[in-house]
């Protein structure tokens, strides 16, 4: 496919790598402890097909039509593949702020670009990670130059659409020493939910964050595929001395979802805050990981994921908190909760600890329950119908995550799960 | 005629060191196969031992179900662990005796310094010592006999009590279950088989001791403990081992049976020397309204793998672990706990505490399973850990499964060092840093060393002062 593209030839060459790498590789198997719970195996991943159907470098020829930034720093926006809608406004052009799609990147921003995808390239953790080094297909690169502070969030919208293929959606994050930004990626579907046949889409995305010294960055995801989508996405965020990073991921679209989010802390004093709120419904299978990796002294990190399973739904959640020999002075806390809507609905809970340094301060909790009986009885005394007070409670559940979003994502995702519920109702009282 | 020259030399042939219970005697087996593992070797053991066909049937299907199944590929590192470079069954010399006078004179003189004796006079129901693979001496209270108690190793329970065995044994941990399981049930030998009869409630603990006393020689003892309705047991395990340059294994089954209204408490403090593989498959099933409690000490052992599991199958049932893992030089303590809820109305509580220092590896290592379809679960499950030094480590692994929603799991987990606080606190009281240390070690274990028998607590503690001697915090 490379040959098709006007890209550098590292690139290609690196294409041609992970493509070596796949072909030596199997598709996960149950028996390896990260997939131990998500079984691809009935997934068909063979019949996927790679870079059809638009997702091609030949979108790029037509430049993506200038939009107004609105609440917005910068937009781009993407729809199946190609990259439609662009804008960045005044306050980033004149501070040297670039934000452009990731293969119009390539050649401006080698150096940071290069290392970044040899990083990934050198730590494969599977065949998705090869399949997507090989493949990436569309993306986003934000660039923020050192000390520039940015108040007002990024838009990153890729509207995915098509059946049968695979779309590999990659993001860039570079922030110089001092930087600031703020990112809200939104990961929708077009055509989606019509019911019409065929295996779905498969997305294989990743992201990568590189924070310089002292930068920070606050990324909002938001996962909202259509119902018979895959989704398979790693985050890699490296944070250097006291750069800090929080994230957020919402996982409430597609069947099968296996998300890993790691963030590796090689300067001190660095400071990460992972959060994460998943609602998985009937069908849905949601398998969510996150590493805080901690390799230099006195940095600090939170994880805090929480997540709603209704009948008939499983999800999994993979934790891990990773210290290294030279890490002394970590601070790290992992939190996982589950609330259980109904029967036949599983979770599970993983919060690991690997500790390797004496002078740490490293905890985790879970804790799994379902709705108190207390208070959805105390709601509907107040005259609230069963569905509106379980509604009530799971929206208030999963609300103190949401609490520094941007505007539009809060609204957008509580939006989601009160749909989902209301669907999930529905079809309650029709069966 | 000339005594032969020194062949039976009542010293101690190695250089125990710091481990106090490393020594070891002359190898006098009387019946030993050969290395390394078949069919041969398999119908020698069950034919040295007298069985009936069903048994030995019974470990023909665990050895090919052995060399079917792999290694697990987590865990400690197992890789230079030789199935064919080890012996799998010796017989010491003499038959099994009644009394303590009748035992050899130097496996006594081996059991009078672990202690046994003075236990035995001062509260001890039945002692059940190991020396190699067999039972060389058993005796049961008068008392618990009359109460029709059944307090013997498992080889006699086969030819006596062929009923209560067939029923239950490999019920609990069938040889399919993993190859080190596989593996016991195809070689096992020596142990203890306990049943206590409806209503019974033995109030003293019921003690074993083992020893493994050969070269390169796995030891594979079975126990199997039935505690019939409304029974209740406490039986104790404890385990020493001379030192040895080659690697040992150890790998037990012990399952456990606690028919409703019954509670078995089942104590081990483990101790193998430090070149001693300890891969060991523990499991109980709790009937209705039963009680099983594991406690479950693991300071000695090269690599222990071990994870005392409960099985709620009654309403009711409760099930508790309580874990203290202790990993020093070139030691992998790889210890949990399991509780799967079957039945709704069941509760548990997995507590570990582990203390990793010298470069020794701790990890804990459990799982919490709820069926689907239950109400009314509770548990909890608290993992606490201590760092010594900067050379050790420390790992967390708790896997929650959870498939019903009226639930309430809770977990916990802390990973930290001894306080510098606490240090300076008692180090200005006039303690030395090495007092300091070991007085906070002691005081972290507190709450599990008290649920311990006091002559345990009492070693437990030794032990640890041992362990910690030139450790600064």
């Amino acid at each position: 496919m490379s040959a098709a593209r006007v890209e550098p030839s590292w690139m290609t060459a690196d294409r041609d790598k992970a493509k070596a790498r796949l072909e030596s590789m199997k598709w996960p198997q149950t028996s390896e402890e990260r997939w131990r719970r998500t079984d691809v195996s009935r997934l068909s991943l063979d019949s996927y097909t790679v870079n059809s159907n638009g997702y091609s470098e030949a979108g790029l020829a037509a430049t993506p039509r200038e939009v107004d930034c609105g609440p917005h720093a910068g937009i781009l926006r993407f729809d199946a593949g190609r990259c439609t809608e662009c804008a960045l406004n005044g306050f980033c052009k004149q501070r040297g702020v670039r934000l452009l799609p990731l293969s119009l990147a390539l050649e401006e921003f080698e150096s940071p670009l290069r290392t970044l995808f040899a990083e990934r390239l050198e730590s494969l953790e599977d065949r998705f990670g090869a399949w997507h080094a090989w493949t990436w297909s569309h993306g986003a690169f934000l660039f923020v130059p050192r000390g520039v502070e940015v108040p007002e969030p990024f838009l990153l919208e890729m509207t995915e659409a098509g059946s049968g293929i695979v779309s590999s959606p990659h993001v860039t994050v570079v922030l110089e020493e001092g930087a600031r930004a703020c990112v809200v990626q939104r990961l929708l579907e077009s055509g989606s939910g019509s019911g019409s046949a065929g295996p779905g889409l498969l997305c294989n995305a990743g992201i990568d964050l590189s924070l310089g010294a002292a930068s920070g960055v606050k990324y909002f995801e938001e996962q909202r595929l259509g119902s018979r989508s895959l989704y398979f996405r790693e985050t890699r965020a490296h944070l250097e001395k006291d750069a800090s990073f929080a994230g957020l991921e919402v996982s409430l679209g597609s069947r099968v979802v296996k998300t890993d989010s790691e963030a590796t802390m090689n300067g001190r004093g660095a400071d990460v805050h992972l959060r994460g709120l998943y609602f998985c419904g009937r069908d849905q299978h949601m398998d969510i990981a996150s590493v805080q990796r901690h390799n230099a002294p006195s940095a600090s990190s939170r994880a805090y994921y929480k997540g709603a399973v209704d009948s008939g739904g499983r999800t999994v959640f993979q934790g891990l908190i990773e210290v290294a020999k030279s890490a002394s002075g970590t601070d790290a806390f992992l939190t996982n909760r589950n609330l259980i809507l109904g029967d036949a609905a599983r979770a599970d809970s993983i919060p690991t600890l690997k500790i390797g340094n004496n002078d740490v301060k490293c905890s985790h909790g879970s804790t799994t329950g379902r709705l108190s009986d207390e208070e959805l009885f105390y709601l509907e005394s107040r005259g609230l119908s069963r569905v509106e007070a379980r509604e009530m409670l799971v929206i208030g559940y999963f609300e103190e995550l949401l609490d520094e979003a941007p505007e539009g994502m809060r609204e957008s995702s509580i939006g989601a799960v009160r749909e989902r519920l209301q669907q999930a109702a529905r079809q309650e009282r029709a069966a | 005629m000339p005594a032969p020259a020194q062949a039976v030399d009542k010293s101690p042939t190695v250089d125990i060191g710091e481990y106090q219970h490393g020594f070891s005697y002359p190898d006098q087996s009387v019946f030993k196969t050969r290395k390394g593992l078949d069919e041969e070797v398999v119908n020698a053991i069950s034919q040295h031992k007298g069985e009936p066909d069903w048994m030995r049937q019974f470990r023909l299907r665990a050895l090919s179900a052995f060399r079917k199944k792999s290694m697990p590929n987590w865990g400690g590192d197992l890789s230079d662990l030789d199935f064919e470079n080890l012996y799998y069954y010796a017989k010491p010399q003499g038959e099994q005796s009644r009394t303590w006078e009748e035992v050899p004179a130097n496996i006594k003189e081996t059991f009078d310094r672990l202690g046994i004796p003075q236990a035995e006079r001062k509260f001890l129901a039945g002692v059940g010592a190991q020396y190699d693979s067999e039972m060389v001496y058993h005796s049961i209270n008068a008392d618990l006999a009359k109460l029709g108690v059944i307090f013997t190793d498992p080889e006699t329970a086969v030819r006596e009590h062929p009923d209560l065995v067939r029923k239950y044994f490999g019920t609990v941990i069938p040889y399919l279950d993993n190859k080190f399981a596989a593996l016991n049930s195809a070689v096992w030998s020596g142990g203890s088989f306990v049943y206590v009869p409806k209503g019974v409630k033995v109030e003293i603990p019921l003690q074993a001791y083992f020893r493994i006393n050969a070269r390169s020689f796995g030891q594979f003892e079975r126990t199997l403990i039935i505690a019939d309705e409304g029974s209740f047991v406490h039986y104790i395990e404890g385990c020493t081992a001379p030192v040895y340059a080659t690697e040992s294994l150890h790998s037990a089954v012990v399952e456990i049976i606690a028919l409703p209204g019954s509670r078995v408490r089942y104590t081990t403090i483990q101790n193998w020397s430090n070149d001693v593989y300890n891969l060991v498959t523990k499991r109980a099933v709790a009937h209705k309204d039963a009680t099983v409690e594991w406690v479950d000490g693991n300071i000695g052992s090269k690599r222990t793998m071990k994870y005392p599991s409960i099985y709620l199958v009654g309403e009711g049932a409760h099930g508790e672990v309580l874990s203290i893992a202790f990993a020093g030089k070139g030691q992998e303590q790889d210890t949990g706990g399991k509780a799967v809820h079957a039945a709704s109305h069941t509760s548990s509580v997995i507590t570990a505490k582990s203390i990793s220092r010298a470069g020794g590896v701790a990890t804990y290592r459990g799982l919490l399973k709820v069926n689907e379809g239950l109400h009314d679960v509770r548990s909890r499950v608290v993992c606490d850990a201590l760092i010594l030094d900067e050379k050790s480590s420390s790992n967390t692994f708790p896997y929650m499964e959870i498939n019903s929603d009226d639930v309430s799991i809770e977990h916990e987990a802390r990973v930290s060092r001894i306080s510098e606080e606490q240090l300076f606190y008692l180090m200005s009281r006039g303690m030395s840093e090495q007092e300091a240390s070991v007085m906070i070690v002691n005081g972290f274990l507190d709450p599990l060393v008290k649920q311990l028998p006091m002559e345990y607590a009492v070693e437990l503690n030794r032990l640890i002062e041992l362990e910690m001697t030139g450790t600064v915090g």
